[in-house]
């Protein structure tokens, strides 16, 4: 962390029972939006193999204010008393925090995988929110996602090689009737996409910008840069799609870690002016 | 629960105090993560422990190592050396924040192995030194994780069409975290924990590392699945062992 850069954590919350890690770049711009980044799946603040804690650093020395923090029973947060936990809640609670804390042209906010669901559920309302990342979010088929999915699996030169992959694979499946209880590793309902396109209407509507970033692990759903843009016209000249097969959705590779963060902070750079 | 940054202003680790409450006991307890995967994985697990140690009236401190989790510095920088002062580090603050001088220091897998070696090294301290699921050596444990990120690749990639293959780990990789080859050599060369300090050793169900002689042992009737890939992405919440370490320790540090 570079010098000038100053971490912050702190609870906000009723009860002070939701916390979170606020990171400001030595002088702070006013003109410039609060990034906020929540979880991904059921990883702590820190992100998957720490992208959330290089994320918000890096966004912090181009000049951000960054603040990544636990939803509602995951992390340092707790549940909360009396009723279920929502994660639009509990952004609207550290958008609130922030509002006290730092000063900002609005908030933008970076999801990734669950982190998208909750981004985009949220996003769709609230007017403080001036940008959506979406990080392997929802993906909706196409009628030539279609053609590339039947095309590679009839003429898949490698067959033979991904069966003895998938053999392997499904001596690792998880042991789903060994798992522990309350564990829900199905995070996202994908909604239906009339339901998706009116939400996006709203966002643009909204001035809001989108972006969206779809990994290779999401390929048997998602095959071509322009599938999302496909499946949503009013999105085409409005939004910025990015289809990265090389890297993975849980970032294994430190490369791919340097490559993702690279392009949200030139996102968020041409969003700023 | 007490978010706090400590040690070196110009490199602070990040720690978590939790109070005790209730009647307040002679000894604070000091909590050494485990590494990586591990570390992520556990993590609930840990402030679960740490909120039940708080509860029963021991003053705990859990915290990232430098280069780790919310901790500063770049993760290629990490050293083993550094986290063995960390421990010292957190150890003096943990003893800051609490007024006592006995110190429980409560390593969970890897972390063990650091903190055993903080003690032999650096003359850390305890009056009880607690291991849970300690792996056998720092060469086992780094085999262990070479071996779960290639299952773990194993699965992804079975996943993945042919023509779009995940590149391979670079060199200074392990298990999708920075392993740079002076802290890869040292930790490879940690030993397994044979000393005589009073030691509780406790153990997971499917965790067979033999404990040290001296050592007071407690096994635990859940399994911690440390060593299956297929759980990478499952919470270790261990919520009935941490019952019973809690309470086997109110018997022995009351």
């Amino acid at each position: 962390m570079s010098a000038d850069l100053r971490e912050t954590p702190y609870t906000f919350g009723e009860d002070c029972r939701l916390f979170g890690i606020l990171t400001r770049p030595g002088v702070v711009n006013a003109d410039r939006p609060v990034i906020v980044i929540p979880n991904t799946g059921i990883e702590h603040r820190v992100g998957p193999n720490r992208l959330h804690v290089q994320l918000a650093r890096a966004l912090a020395a181009s000049g951000f204010c960054v603040f990544r923090f636990d939803i509602s029973g995951l992390g340092d947060s707790d549940p909360p008393r009396g009723k279920s936990a929502n994660a639009s809640d509990d952004l609207k609670l550290a958008l609130d925090s922030l509002g006290t804390r730092v000063t900002g042209a609005g908030f933008v906010l970076v999801g990734l995988c669950s982190g998208a669901h909750d981004i985009h559920q949220f996003g769709r309302d609230d007017p403080r929110v001036r940008g959506l990342l979406f990080i392997d979010g929802y993906t909706y088929s196409t009628p030539h996602f279609q053609r590339l999915l039947w095309t590679a699996r009839l003429t898949h030169i490698g067959r033979s090689f991904r069966k003895l992959f998938a053999k392997l694979g499904e001596k690792l499946k998880p042991p789903t009737e060994d798992a522990p209880q309350g564990v829900d590793t199905d995070f996202v309902v994908w909604p239906p996409k009339a339901e998706t396109q009116a939400d996006y209407e709203r966002m643009l509507a909204r001035g809001v910008a989108l972006g969206f970033v779809f990994t290779g692990d999401t390929q048997w759903a998602y095959l071509y840069t322009d599938q999302h843009i496909d499946a949503f016209p009013l999105l085409r000249g409005k939004a910025q799609v990015w289809f990265l097969p090389h890297i993975d959705h849980t970032l294994t590779r430190r490369k791919a870690r340097e490559e993702l963060i690279a392009l949200v902070r030139h996102w968020l750079q041409g969003l700023s002016g | 629960m007490e978010p706090i940054h400590f040690g070196d202003s110009s490199k602070p680790l990040f720690g978590t105090h939790h109070r005790a409450s209730g009647a307040t006991r002679r000894a604070a307890v000091l909590l050494c993560p485990s590494w990586g995967m591990e570390y992520m994985r556990a993590y609930r697990g840990q402030r679960l422990l740490a909120m039940r140690l708080a509860e029963a009236g021991y003053e705990t401190l859990r915290f990232d190592y430098s280069g780790t989790g919310d901790s500063e510095g770049h993760s290629l920088d990490a050293r083993l050396d550094h986290w063995l002062a960390d421990i010292g580090t957190a150890a003096r603050e943990l003893r800051d924040l609490s007024g006592t001088d006995q110190l429980v220091v409560f390593g969970l897998r890897f972390g063990c192995l650091l903190a055993e070696a903080a003690r032999l090294r650096n003359g850390l301290s305890a009056s009880l030194q607690i291991s849970w699921d300690a792996p056998a050596s720092g060469a086992d444990y780094v085999a262990l994780m070479q071996k779960l990120g290639a299952d773990n690749d194993i699965l992804k990639q079975a996943r993945r069409n042919r023509d779009m293959l995940l590149p391979p780990h670079a060199d200074d990789e392990l298990h999708a975290h920075a392993w740079p080859a002076a802290l890869a050599e040292a930790v490879t060369a940690l030993p397994g924990i044979a000393g005589d300090a009073r030691r509780l050793w406790i153990t997971s169900r499917d965790v067979n590392t033999p404990a040290p002689a001296a050592a007071a042992t407690l096994a635990t009737d859940e399994a911690a699945h440390w060593h299956d890939a297929r759980w990478i992405g499952t919470p270790w919440i261990p919520a009935a062992p941490v019952a019973r370490i809690v309470e086997h320790l109110k018997q022995v540090l009351p």
